[in-house]
């Protein structure tokens, strides 16, 4: 059973080896995040807020009606 | 927008698109409209309708070719298709979404009673609606039971589900048993991490939600589900938006190496 501490350790050294295979996917020409099969990703609010929430909830650009 | 993907390290993007001219809307609620409307709803609910129907298509088709052309899987866009959006309304967001090149798309708050209008489009554009969970599991027209979900699968096989397992651990509902009963009709996943009985967003790991069980599930059926960071918890914010994301994205990372 891995204590939250463990993975902490684990996650930060994942941080050191992604970096250094999103630039070994680059230097293939395009940027892959497939982890184990998984394909990893983003929304874009998760980058830019202001600039999709018209989009994601046009009701309301305020950040406490984003899901 | 599109160099900080790259910046976070994500091929696999899920975006709204464009919303060039985009009028904003007054008084909605979540992408709804409120329980007693406005004349500044009415008025700017039909301004944002005369968009869906008029917007050039031409931002959606430049927009695909910037993704495209930086190499990022643009697979998945955004929308919520509100209670008062009629028959001629839906058919242009998809429309919309034709233009942008997505074959599927989040529902964020789209709501159960609207999903029947919603068939006929999807088998027209070939887009699937990928119903996006919420906590609301006590509401029947909420996307959140999984009695719900379950119902809008059975109305059409166009139907997906985009489950959000920090909402639906928030509502008290099981994610680990839902990919395993439903694996086939889920798009992909938004992660985040909160309390059950409609708790908190946390810092991932600290919170209730099996994101890990549910990420080594995928990785050892070989679901084909996207896993997609959605950053809603900020506690902490010790760095930028970008650099905060890079944890999320590596917190997953560490999950399925181990």
């Amino acid at each position: 059973m891995q204590t939250r501490r463990e993975f902490g350790k684990m996650a930060a050294a994942v941080l050191t080896s992604s970096a250094l295979s999103a630039r070994a996917g680059w230097a293939a020409g395009k940027l892959d995040s497939t982890v184990k099969g998984v394909k990893l990703g983003v929304i874009a609010p998760v980058i830019q807020p202001a600039q999709t929430a018209s989009r994601k909830h046009p009701s309301s650009a305020k950040a406490a009606d984003r899901r | 927008m599109i160099a900080d993907y790259i910046a976070v390290g994500a091929a696999n993007v899920e975006y709204g698109g464009p919303a060039e001219g985009m009028p904003r809307l007054i008084d909605g609620v979540i992408g709804q409209p409120p329980p007693t409307l406005t004349e500044a709803y009415t008025k700017s609910r039909k301004e944002v309708r005369e968009w869906h129907m008029s917007a050039p298509l031409g931002q959606f088709h430049e927009a695909r070719k910037k993704f495209d052309a930086a190499g990022l899987n643009w697979f998945s866009g955004v929308n919520t298709i509100a209670a008062d959006c009629d028959d001629e309304e839906i058919d242009a967001i998809f429309k919309q979404m034709d233009a942008m090149g997505v074959k599927i798309f989040c529902t964020n708050q789209t709501r159960v009673d609207t999903a029947a209008r919603m068939i006929a489009p999807a088998k027209k554009y070939g887009i699937k609606p990928a119903f996006h969970t919420h906590d609301k599991s006590d509401d029947a027209n909420e996307v959140a039971s999984a009695d719900s979900l379950e119902r809008l699968l059975k109305m059409s096989p166009m139907f997906m589900i985009n489950l959000d397992i920090g909402h639906y651990t928030a509502g008290n509902q099981d994610a680990v048993a839902f990919i395993k009963r439903h694996h086939d009709r889920i798009t992909h996943l938004h992660v985040k991490d909160r309390k059950k009985n409609h708790g908190p967003n946390m810092a991932w790991g600290e919170g209730d939600t099996p994101i890990k069980e549910c990420l080594r599930l995928i990785r050892d059926n070989h679901f084909p589900i996207y896993a997609i960071v959605e950053r809603e918890y900020h506690g902490s914010n010790d760095g930028t938006a970008v650099e905060e994301t890079k944890k999320d994205l590596d917190y997953m990372r560490a999950a399925l190496l181990s």
